[in-house]
C-alpha cells in the first residue's frame, strides 16, 4: 500500500444559502479550478475523480452525467459515492484507495451540495425512508404517524434524543450545548469560506433562540448550504512533482464503521441509544489509531473537525474519538477553542456550514489546511499540528468515518 | 421458519425542485426570445458549442466569445418517434414525429429539435434545414418550435 | 466587517416535481406483526435471543447482535423507565407548536431494546431520564397499531 498526501483543497467560494446566479455544474467547477491552481497539476494529470452528494436533495440521481465535462473527467473513470451524512469522507476515502492501492497516482475527489434547488427538510425525510422502513421491521414508533416524523424521524427529532442521551450520560446541561453552539459560530466568523458567520457569539445569544426539540434550539442546529469542495490527492513518489508548496497533509489513517438503521447503532451497547455510538468509540476509533500508529491520542492529536450536525455533537464526538474525557467540563474550562489543548472545529463545523454532501469532506479538508497551516482569516490552530483527526457521521447515525492526517508520512 | 408478514408501504410526499439554469443558458434563452441562436466558443480548440455551456468538456478551459449562429443547417441524425409518455404512460402518438439532430453552419456540436414539413418516409440525413421559432416567444426552449426543410 | 455585497443574478428557474406517492416499498414487519398480536390479549410481546439472550421489541426475526435467526417469543412488562425524550416545541419548518408533544423512548422491563411513543403528561418540564412509566392500550383491543394509545408516567 502506497502513501497518499493531500496536496491541494480547493472550495468554490463562501459557503451561502442561495445560488440563483449558477446552476450546479457552475457551482462545482470554480472549487475544481481552485484546487488545481494551486498545484503543478494539468486536468491531463489527474487519473480518476470521484464524486458525491445526497441524492434526493436536488432530486438528480446521476448529477455526474451533467457536470463530468466540467470538472476534467473526459476519458476518465468517474466514481459516485453516496453514504448520507458521510458521502463528502467515503468519497474522499474512495480516493484515497484509489491512490494507495497503486491503481492511480492522482485521484481529484469532489463533494458538494445546492440545497437551494430541493427541500432539504422534505429531503431529510426522505433520506430517513429507509430508516423508517427498517424500523418497521425492527423497532419503529408507536406513537402514530405524526410523532414519529416529527419526533423521532426527522433528523432534528432523532438527533433531540441523542443529546439528551449524551447530557444525560456526561451529566451536562443544555447550557453546555448552548456554550458550545457559541464557540462553533465564533470560529466560523473567522473562517472566510464558513456560512453562518456570528463574530463573538455568546451563550446568552444561542439560547435566544427558539427551542425546536427539547434541547436542541434553533440556535444548535446547521444552515443548508450552497458549496463544493475539492481535494487533489497524489501518490507519495508524485508529491514532488505536482505540489506546490513544501507542506503537504498526509493520510494516516482511515477507517470506516456501518451499523444498522435505527436510532440506536447496534454493535455493542444499548440497544436504540443514538448516544451510545459504538461503532465510533470501540471499532472505527481504535481502528484508525491503530493504523496511524497512535498510542495516545489525547497527546498525539493536535486538533479535530468532528461532523456536527447538531452542536451537541461537538461535544458528543471528541469523547467517543478518545480525544476528550467530558467534553461538558473540557468546554467549561475553554479546551476545545482554537487556542486550547484540543481544538474542536476551529473552522465552526457543520453547525455553522453544511453543504451535506461537501460536509464530511470539508473536516478533511479543514484539518489538512491546519496541517499545512494555511487556514486562513485568523481561524488557523496557533500550535503546529502535527496530526490532526477527522470525522463523519450519516445516515440516522449508522455511519462513521475517520480519517486521520500527519505531517509526516507513516513508514509502512 | 414461520412466514414473513410482507406490507406495501406508501409514502405520500411530493418533492419539489426548483432548477437554475445558471448563467449560460439564462443568455441563451434570452436569445432564443429574441428569435436567436447563442452558441460559445473554446478559446482553445475554437469549436462553438450550442446550446453554450461555461466549459469545453475536452479542452477543460473556460468559454468565451459568444457568437450568433445562423438558423440554417445540415440534418445529421434523427429518429422517429411513434410514442409518447404520459403521466408515466406510454401512448401511440396520432401520428409519427421526427426527432433530428441538426448541425448549424458555424457550430461544432448537434442540436436536438422537432423536424416539420417533411414525412417521416422521406426524411434523411444530409437534408438542410432551418428553424422555425413559435411566433410569440416567452424565453423558453419550447420557443424554438421545430426545424423545416429549406426550400 | 462584512462588505457590501452585490446581489446574485437571478437566473431562470425550471421546476420539477418528484411525486413519492408513485412509488411502492415491500416491507418486512414480522416484529409488529407479532406485537399487534400480542395487543389482541393486552400482551407486549417481543423475540428473545437463544445465544445472547437479547429481548427485541418489536421482535423482530433476527438478532442484530449475533446475526442469527430467532424465534424465540417472550412477554415483557409494560412498565418500565424513560430511557430518553424530547418535547417538540416547533414544527418541521421551526413555528412553535401549540400543543407540546412528548416522545420517549422506553426500556420495558425485561426488555434489551427502547421502545419509541408518545407520553401522556401536562408539563414536559417534569419528565426525567428514569422516569417510570407504562404502556396504555385501549379498552377493546383488536390487534392494530392504534390498540397501543400512549406511554403514561406511573
Amino acid at each position: 500500500m502506497r502513501n497518499v498526501a493531500i496536496i491541494s483543497v480547493g472550495y468554490n467560494g463562501r459557503f451561502v444559502a442561495k445560488r440563483p446566479d449558477v446552476n450546479i455544474p457552475e457551482l462545482i467547477q470554480p472549487a475544481v479550478a481552485n484546487a488545481i491552481k494551486k498545484t503543478k497539476l494539468k486536468y491531463s494529470d489527474i487519473g480518476v475523480v470521484v464524486e458525491g452528494n445526497m441524492p434526493t436533495f436536488e432530486g438528480i440521481n446521476y448529477p455526474h452525467l451533467w457536470f463530468s465535462d466540467h470538472i476534467g473527467a473526459a476519458g476518465k473513470p468517474v466514481l459516485r459515492i453516496s453514504t448520507g451524512g458521510t458521502t463528502g469522507m467515503s468519497v474522499f476515502q474512495g480516493g484515497y484507495y484509489c491512490v494507495a492501492s497503486g491503481m492511480f497516482d492522482v485521484a481529484m475527489v469532489i463533494g458538494w451540495e445546492k440545497h437551494d434547488e430541493g427541500d432539504a427538510q422534505v429531503g431529510l425525510i426522505g433520506i430517513v425512508l429507509p430508516e423508517a422502513f427498517s424500523m418497521f421491521q425492527f423497532g419503529p414508533d408507536m406513537g402514530g404517524g405524526g410523532t414519529g416524523m416529527m419526533g423521532g424521524l426527522s433528523s432534528t427529532g432523532g438527533a433531540s434524543f441523542q443529546a439528551l442521551s449524551y447530557l444525560h450520560r456526561a451529566k451536562g446541561t443544555p447550557d453546555h450545548i448552548d456554550k458550545m453552539a457559541a464557540q462553533a459560530r465564533s470560529n466560523a466568523a473567522k473562517n472566510p469560506y464558513a456560512h453562518l458567520q456570528h463574530p463573538n457569539c455568546t451563550a446568552a445569544d444561542i439560547a435566544k433562540t427558539p427551542m425546536v426539540s427539547y434541547p436542541l434550539r434553533y440556535g444548535h442546529t446547521c444552515p443548508a448550504s450552497c458549496g463544493a469542495c475539492v481535494m487533489l490527492l497524489v501518490a507519495e513518489e508524485k508529491v514532488k512533482k505536482f505540489a506546490d508548496t513544501d507542506r503537504v497533509a498526509w493520510v494516516k489513517a482511515v477507517a470506516t464503521a456501518s451499523s444498522d438503521a435505527t436510532t440506536g447503532n447496534l454493535v455493542d451497547g444499548q440497544i436504540n441509544d443514538p448516544a451510545e455510538q459504538a461503532i465510533c468509540e470501540k471499532i472505527a476509533a481504535p481502528k484508525a489509531y491503530k493504523m496511524a500508529g497512535i498510542q495516545n491520542p489525547k497527546k498525539e492529536i493536535q486538533m479535530c473537525e468532528v461532523y456536527d450536525g447538531f452542536a451537541h455533537q461537538e461535544l458528543m464526538w471528541p469523547e467517543k474519538l478518545h480525544l476528550v474525557d467530558n467534553s461538558c467540563k473540557a468546554i467549561d474550562e475553554g479546551r476545545l477553542a482554537i487556542d486550547g489543548d484540543m481544538p474542536v472545529n476551529p473552522s465552526g463545523g457543520v453547525v455553522s456550514t453544511n453543504a451535506i454532501g461537501a460536509s464530511a469532506m470539508v473536516r478533511v479538508a479543514e484539518a489538512s489546511l491546519q496541517i499545512m497551516g494555511m487556514a486562513e482569516g485568523g481561524h488557523q490552530v496557533p500550535r503546529r499540528v502535527k496530526n490532526a483527526l477527522a470525522h463523519g457521521w450519516g445516515g440516522l447515525f449508522q455511519f462513521v468515518t475517520i480519517t486521520i492526517l500527519g505531517d509526516e508520512p507513516v513508514k509502512r | 421458519m414461520a412466514e414473513h408478514k410482507i406490507v406495501n408501504s406508501f409514502v405520500g410526499l411530493q418533492f419539489i425542485y426548483n432548477y437554475r439554469v445558471g448563467e449560460y443558458l439564462d443568455k441563451y434563452l434570452d436569445g432564443l426570445q429574441s428569435k436567436k441562436i447563442l452558441g460559445i466558443t473554446c478559446p482553445e480548440c475554437e469549436r462553438v458549442l450550442v446550446p453554450p455551456r461555461s466549459m469545453c468538456g475536452k479542452c477543460n478551459a473556460k468559454t468565451k466569445k459568444w457568437v450568433t449562429l445562423k438558423p440554417v443547417g445540415t440534418l445529421k441524425n434523427f429518429t422517429i418517434s411513434h410514442v409518447e409518455i404520459e403521466q408515466g404512460e406510454i401512448k401511440d402518438r396520432e401520428k409519427p414525429v421526427i426527432i433530428g439532430q441538426i448541425k448549424l453552419e458555424g457550430a461544432d456540436s448537434l442540436l436536438t429539435a422537432k423536424i416539420e414539413g417533411v414525412s417521416p418516409k422521406e426524411v434523411k440525413t444530409g437534408l438542410k434545414v432551418k428553424a422555425v421559432f413559435k411566433d410569440t416567444t416567452e424565453g423558453t426552449l419550447q420557443d424554438l418550435d421545430h426545424f423545416e426543410p429549406v426550400k | 466587517m462584512e462588505k457590501v455585497k452585490k446581489p446574485l443574478k437571478e437566473t431562470r428557474q425550471v421546476s420539477d416535481i418528484l411525486d413519492m406517492s408513485s412509488l411502492k416499498w415491500r416491507i418486512e414487519a414480522d416484529g409488529l406483526e407479532l406485537l399487534v398480536q400480542g395487543f389482541k390479549e393486552k400482551k407486549i410481546l417481543g423475540r428473545k435471543c437463544h445465544k445472547c439472550g437479547s429481548v427485541y421489541v418489536p421482535g423482530l426475526s433476527f438478532c442484530r447482535k449475533c446475526f442469527i435467526t430467532i424465534e424465540d417469543v417472550v412477554e415483557v412488562s409494560k412498565k418500565g423507565k424513560i430511557a430518553c425524550y424530547t418535547a417538540s416545541l416547533a414544527d418541521v419548518r421551526g413555528n412553535p407548536v401549540e400543543n407540546i408533544t412528548v416522545s420517549v423512548q422506553v426500556n420495558l422491563d425485561g426488555s434489551d431494546s427502547w421502545l419509541m411513543g408518545h407520553l401522556e403528561i401536562d408539563d414536559w418540564k417534569k419528565v426525567y431520564v428514569g422516569m417510570p412509566a407504562e404502556v396504555v392500550l385501549r379498552e377493546e383491543t383488536n390487534g392494530t397499531l392504534a390498540d397501543m394509545v400512549c406511554f403514561r408516567p406511573i
